[in-house]
């Protein structure tokens, strides 16, 4: 009983209170909501809302149409009911009307709880309804009533004939007659009357001042499309890429600057990407063969109205590595919505070469002689040594050949920025190793063979 | 033949086989980070310390980094030391390292910092270990002993004689057969010592390392994101 006491006041709070939603603002709903005119054959669907404006949740039990006149109305796409609803929350509903009989219809929309229902009238006119078409080069309506202008340069312009037939064996008034959105105009009079089955033609003038999308609705009689079309600038003049050279090598920088080959059209930005592709199939990539300042493979650029010259990253030029593995260098510009001329890409080759060695030393242990290299294989197929010992006055001792190439193949396999390596090789030594004066180690890799200088020992 | 006699080479070497080591840089963000690879196609390893840092120098052996309040080693020694950055250079296990705005003077050795006093007569640009000379600014240009190399950016003084001056558009590289080699660097403003051979060269457009060995002098751009 206590129980009942205190739950009272807040069951006599919960109401339901019913909007329309036009978009996504919704407008208390009286007791007579109208559909207006619906071409014959035209589905129109509403979505309403029903607000529990009480203290305590509700549970909404009926939610329903009563066709009063005809069968018009019904309730489509709707989560089913019981449907408990928070204080402040809400449940929104969608109500649809299609019918052909050219006449008027009523129902009767209902929506409560156990102990409240709350109801409104829903009337619609089906009217007749010409049949719009259009012709090339614009498209549609379709489905969604959506007709499309396309592309086109922005300052020019483009115009579509439109045809409005009447399919009925009388005389049809097609009003109202209106089109909207700043880049359509038409000469289409607010209203036409057209003779039993004939047709009366316009034309719609699509015109967008900016490279941007735009759009608009034209409305004929009891139906309304939506127009669209996009604007945009010509495309930006062919691309001059400029390297400090385009004979490129492994492990090594160049700059790129671009710029264009007569002044752009408007101001435009878009990116500079960078993409490698080894020419072996040891690796599938480098890391390192990137925009060098920003450890990146894309960067930015940005050309003003006018200019010829891009900026890349807001500077002139752009210093990248090509790495240390033989390859391709794609280098290609996505201009955006500005389009380009000729072609967005170019390539540069960096060849398989020889081993490229950037130190080597050599030191004696009491029973071991150590040589150390260090440098790059671009080709990944270094392996098969030989070192040529020397004595202390530059006369042979012995020349030795050693084969890692399982010991690179190792390494590389974990490696991904490049061929880079540090090559520590010890000779156990049995005698004096004193004796021995120096070495000159043979590399050998797929692309040719180079040898050390001379590495003395101290 | 004689020598086969007496010595036996063996034909069973053993290879190790790892990525090259080129240094370690001070990237714009403040972190010392290795730079693993080949010149010009190097790569950034992890920052060596976990906050950012003012000065830092490297020998192969270890790093010295100072922070605003410390100087802290690579291998994870720390001793307190004056504010604002510092010029640090290796004289075996030990470090010279002089607080720019203190002026003081002192020896790292064993992860602690032995004070000294010390008058260079001028601000005190770089230090070299070797017989421990030092650079300072004067009016009339830069000094190193009783020798004026003129007005300069900053200038380095490398390990073995011979110093790296930022001048005009250009890093110059000075032998002490007073040969030199020019390389175009616009903005340097700072050096930092990566390692025994590559000197770390700071312009407002980005960082870059030069290889300061004879005969493999060279200068690229170092991984970063300053642009």
């Amino acid at each position: 009983m206590l129980c009942l006491l205190a739950l009272a006041p807040a069951l006599l709070e919960a109401q339901i209170v019913l909007y329309s939603l036009d978009g996504i603002t919704p407008s208390p709903l009286g007791a007579v909501y109208g559909y207006g005119q619906v071409a014959a054959g035209d589905t129109k669907i509403v979505r309403f809302r029903a607000l529990n404006s009480g203290t305590a949740s509700i549970t909404i039990t009926l939610l329903k149409v009563v066709n009063n006149t005809g069968a018009g109305f019904s309730i489509v796409n709707t989560s089913s009911t019981p449907f408990v609803v928070a204080p402040g929350n809400a449940m929104d509903f969608f109500a649809g009307f299609s019918a052909t009989a050219v006449t008027s219809y009523s129902a009767t929309l209902q929506v409560g709880t156990l102990s409240q229902t709350v109801s409104a009238i829903l009337l619609a006119t089906v009217v007749p309804a010409p049949t719009l078409s259009v012709a090339a080069p614009c498209t549609g309506p379709d489905a969604n009533a959506a007709i499309s202008f396309g592309r086109i340069p922005q300052g020019t312009q483009e115009s579509c004939t439109l045809s409005i037939m009447n399919p009925f064996p009388q005389a049809l008034t097609v009003s109202p007659l209106t089109i909207s959105g700043a880049a359509f105009s038409t000469t289409l009079g607010s209203a036409v009357t057209i003779a039993a089955g004939e047709s009366a033609s316009f034309t719609i003038l699509f015109a967008p001042a900016n490279a941007t999308a735009h759009s608009g609705t034209l409305t004929v009689g009891p139906r309304t499309y939506t127009l669209s079309g996009t604007g945009f600038s010509s495309p930006l003049p062919a691309l001059i890429w400029s390297f400090d050279t385009t004979a490129i090598a492994s492990g090594e920088q160049h700059t790129l600057s671009l710029q264009l080959s007569a002044p752009a059209p408007v101001s435009a930005a878009g990116s500079l990407t960078l993409t490698f592709t080894p020419s072996t199939a040891v690796v599938t990539d480098d890391t390192a063969v990137q925009f060098v300042a920003t450890s990146k493979r894309v960067a930015s650029f940005a050309v003003k109205a006018g200019t010829t010259a891009i900026t890349i990253n807001a500077q002139t030029n752009v210093v990248f590595s090509t790495g240390t593995t033989a390859g391709t260098l794609t280098f290609a510009v996505d201009p955006g919505i500005f389009g380009l001329s000729g072609s967005p890409s170019t390539t540069l080759t960096a060849r398989p070469g020889p081993i490229a060695i950037s130190s080597s030393g050599a030191t004696s242990r009491a029973n071991a002689l150590d040589v150390v290299v260090s440098g790059f294989d671009n080709t990944y197929s270094i392996g098969a040594l030989s070192f040529a010992f020397v004595d202390r006055s530059g006369g042979p001792i012995t020349s030795l050949s050693a084969d890692f190439t399982a010991n690179f193949k190792a390494f590389y396999q974990v490696q991904t920025a490049g061929s880079s390596f540090l090559m520590r090789v010890s000779f156990p030594v049995t005698g004096d190793a004193s004796q021995v004066g120096g070495v000159n180690v043979t590399l050998t890799n797929a692309a040719g063979v180079v040898t050390t200088p001379r590495l003395n020992f101290p | 033949m004689k020598i086969f006699l007496f010595l036996l080479i063996s034909a069973s070497a053993w290879a190790q086989i790892e990525r090259p080591f080129m240094g370690v840089m001070l990237d714009e963000n403040g972190h010392a980070r290795p730079v693993i690879g080949a010149a010009a196609a190097a790569a950034l390893g992890d920052p060596l310390f976990d906050a950012a840092v003012i000065s830092l120098a490297c020998s192969e052996k270890m790093c010295l980094a100072k922070t605003e309040t410390a100087v802290v080693s690579s291998a994870g020694e720390t001793a307190d030391a004056p504010p604002g950055a510092a010029l640090m250079v290796f004289s075996g296990d030990a470090a010279y390292v002089y607080f720019v705005e203190t002026r003081k003077f002192a020896i790292w050795f064993a992860g602690r910092l032995y004070l000294f006093d010390f008058e260079p007569g001028g601000d005190l640009l770089s230090i070299r270990a070797n017989g421990f000379d030092y650079a300072i600014a004067r009016d009339d240009g830069i000094w190193v002993g009783n020798q004026n190399l003129g007005p300069a950016n900053a200038i380095f003084l490398l390990d073995g004689g011979g110093a790296l001056l930022a001048v005009d558009g250009q890093v110059r590289l000075l032998r002490p057969d007073g040969t030199e080699v020019d390389f175009a660097v616009s903005g340097a403003g700072g050096f930092v010592r990566m390692s025994d051979r590559h000197v770390e060269v700071i312009t407002d457009s980005g960082m870059w390392a030069l290889d300061v060995e004879p005969g493999r002098e060279q200068i690229f751009l170092l991984p970063g994101g300053s642009r």
